[in-house]
């Protein structure tokens, strides 16, 4: 309890608290402008972080992060266009009920419920982190192997609406990964001549391609399009005592979706956005005014995509392990300032850990007020267009990418990967597996060699370490869950 | 139908190249050195590992393969072809010219004080219609962020730029 407060008191100081503004305030833009996205802008910022101390990089892209999240619901309710994928569900009610004429109520409702949702989701957080993480630390090399491999099943199946497809996603990371200094014998691997890929593949250049070019390429080739949204009024932008009575339910009841979603690997913020939307109106008494503009929906939406980050810092912090693609590219911030994500943090490095929890109960009362007062400036945002800052973000991309080691390789990487980020989009291959496999790959290797090589290579004592043994009942159940659900999904 | 069936030819090229990126990589393990403290060694996760990709990359190519025949009997069907979409390729120009940037990066014959904010520039004038107002603020937009970020990384991030 005294780091965390010591954390929530430093934050309060002048430089952490700045971060936290800018951070909430470029995650709110970036989430509201449609084709942007949280990952995009944190992948964006990891290089400038390299120069800052660990924590207030933390406080940053914490900040970004759950801004990324909310700003969603503007574009989602002014456009019908969501700025962030987990927005998607918000566009069925917010933007009926904005084109009727009460787009700061809808703007309310959703600010309001995303609040509750990233509050809710904190306190589970902040109370199951420590005991998961104690549990984490009595994790083997076979438990790390076979949680790394449920990882990536969950992703690879739950992203896309193709199994085959995301799996060969994972496996492209993984692949990707293996470049390099091969840490077990020290022999080189896969450089196929390129003496710069001897440490194999940084992590900032591969993620600013395959999250930013490839989104800056995507967005490029239908730049022209025009642009229209929806004044909103500031009035009645808070929600009623009514409406708190009203949505109580519908509020706790997505919050503990969104969350437990989160807690999922892989498994991100849309994902809680379609469940929770959709367990409120199978109990609602008035299902079929969901679509037309009712706050039970934009409530229920909003609420569990704000939940879905502190249910997916869990895994984080305690784990290792990332619970949706930011939290993949957080987990490359933290490698990136040498500090090794897991439960061992909590030994070696508690101020980090701390600092994350408190940012993120921070940054949802600044994005609380900053939402609040500032939407309808934020709103016109929306309306730049894209030829103007692609450019921008495209140069801010190369210039990252040297920084990290000073390369101008990493240009010619980052290029080469936005190419193979823009064509998995293109051929609807997801991202996600992608990166997780990339950075899940050396613990899920290294932990299986080093539990061959403690058996003597046998994989006997597998059958006697239950947890393990649990992770890849998940994990095969999933597969199968996936392979009938394709199966139906084709005879439909 | 032309377009779906231009994107489909494309889709299995991909698997294509992926399938042979996968010779490519098991071939490079060839010579790597066998581990004698565990059965796995280097070059088992990389062969496993692409393995499986082919794997994953012939059974999306046959299915790609039974959609691209789908749509080539029925265009035969219906001969009234779609006219092709006006497009100027624009991720290939701006491909294009990030190349032409990197590459005067990696043998710098003009300093990058110049080329960042002239790549900016015709990044902009490449994406955007040639009004004399696009112009302007391509122009200024180039000289406020190009030299700004040039000077941003260069000086306080310390990044090596030519």
């Amino acid at each position: 309890m005294s780091g965390l407060l010591d954390s929530l008191l430093y934050i309060a100081t002048p430089l952490p608290f700045l971060l936290c503004l800018i951070g909430v305030f470029l995650g709110i833009i970036v989430g509201a402008i449609p084709g942007f996205s949280g990952a995009m802008l944190i992948a964006l910022t990891i290089p400038l972080t390299f120069f800052m101390a660990d924590v207030n990089s933390m406080v940053l892209l914490i900040s970004m992060y759950v801004g990324s999240v909310s700003g969603g619901l503007i574009s989602a309710t002014l456009l019908r266009m969501p700025g962030t994928p987990s927005s998607i569900m918000t566009t069925m009610d917010g933007y009926p009920m904005a084109q009727s004429g009460h787009a700061a109520r809808a703007l309310g409702l959703g600010i309001t419920a995303s609040f509750v949702g990233g509050l809710v989701s904190w306190f589970f957080l902040y109370f199951l982190s420590p005991v998961l993480a104690i549990w984490g630390t009595k994790f083997g090399p076979w438990e790390s192997f076979s949680m790394a491999v449920m990882a990536l099943a969950l992703i690879a199946s739950l992203s896309s609406a193709s199994l085959v497809k995301g799996l060969l996603s994972a496996s492209l990371g993984v692949l990707v990964s293996l470049p390099g200094i091969d840490s077990s014998s020290g022999s080189l691997r896969l450089t196929f001549g390129f003496s710069e890929l001897n440490g194999g593949f940084d992590l900032v250049p591969v993620l600013l391609g395959i999250f930013v070019f490839s989104q800056a390429f995507k967005d490029i080739s239908k730049v022209g399009g025009p642009i229209q949204v929806i004044e909103a009024d500031s009035k009645s932008i808070f929600m009623t005592l009514r409406d708190w009575k009203n949505q109580a339910v519908n509020m706790i009841r997505s919050s503990l979706i969104g969350t437990w979603i989160g807690f999922l690997p892989g498994v991100g913020g849309s994902v809680a956005s379609i469940v929770s939307y959709t367990v409120a109106k199978n109990s609602s008494k008035t299902p079929e005014k969901f679509g037309t503009g009712i706050p039970d929906g934009i409530v229920a939406s909003e609420t569990a995509n704000n939940a879905s980050i502190g249910g997916a810092l869990i895994p984080l912090v305690t784990l290792g392990i990332p619970g949706s693609t930011v939290d993949a590219i957080l987990i490359g911030a933290l490698l990136l300032h040498n500090l090794q994500p897991g439960p061992m943090l909590y030994v070696t490095n508690p101020e980090i850990i701390n600092t994350i929890i408190a940012t993120a109960l921070i940054a949802n009362f600044v994005m609380f007020f900053m939402m609040s007062g500032m939407v309808r400036r934020i709103a016109r945002l929306s309306s730049i267009p894209s030829s103007f800052m692609m450019p921008v973000i495209i140069l801010c991309c190369l210039l990252g990418a040297i920084s990290i080691s000073n390369s101008v390789f990493d240009v010619w990487v980052t290029l080469a990967f936005g190419l193979v980020g823009y064509a998995m989009s293109y051929f609807k291959i997801p991202h996600g597996p992608f990166v997780i496999g990339f950075i899940l790959a050396e613990l899920a290797e290294s932990s299986l060699r080093t539990a061959l090589m403690a058996s003597a290579g046998s994989l006997t004592p597998l059958l006697h370490r239950p947890v393990a043994i649990a992770f890849l009942v998940v994990t095969v159940l999933m597969l199968v869950y996936s392979i009938r659900k394709g199966r139906a999904a084709a005879k439909a | 139908m032309q377009q779906e069936l231009r994107k489909n030819i494309l889709e299995a090229a991909f698997y294509v190249g992926l399938m042979a990126l996968c010779l490519a990589v098991i071939v490079s393990t060839v010579g790597l050195p066998e581990s004698l403290r565990e059965p796995l060694g280097s070059s088992a996760v990389p062969r496993g590992i692409s393995v499986l990709i082919a794997a994953f990359s012939a059974f999306l190519l046959g299915q790609t393969l039974r959609r691209i025949r789908k749509l080539r009997q029925a265009a035969s069907a219906s001969p009234e072809s779609e006219a092709p979409a006006a497009s100027g390729h624009p991720v290939l120009k701006t491909c294009v010219i990030i190349a032409a940037y990197a590459a005067l990066l990696t043998w710098p014959v003009i300093p990058s004080v110049i080329t960042t904010p002239l790549f900016l520039f015709i990044l902009i004038m490449a994406l955007s219609e040639r009004t004399t107002k696009n112009i302007c603020w391509a122009a200024g937009l180039a000289i406020v962020f190009g030299a700004g970020l040039h000077y941003l990384f260069k000086h306080y991030l310390f990044v090596n730029l030519p």
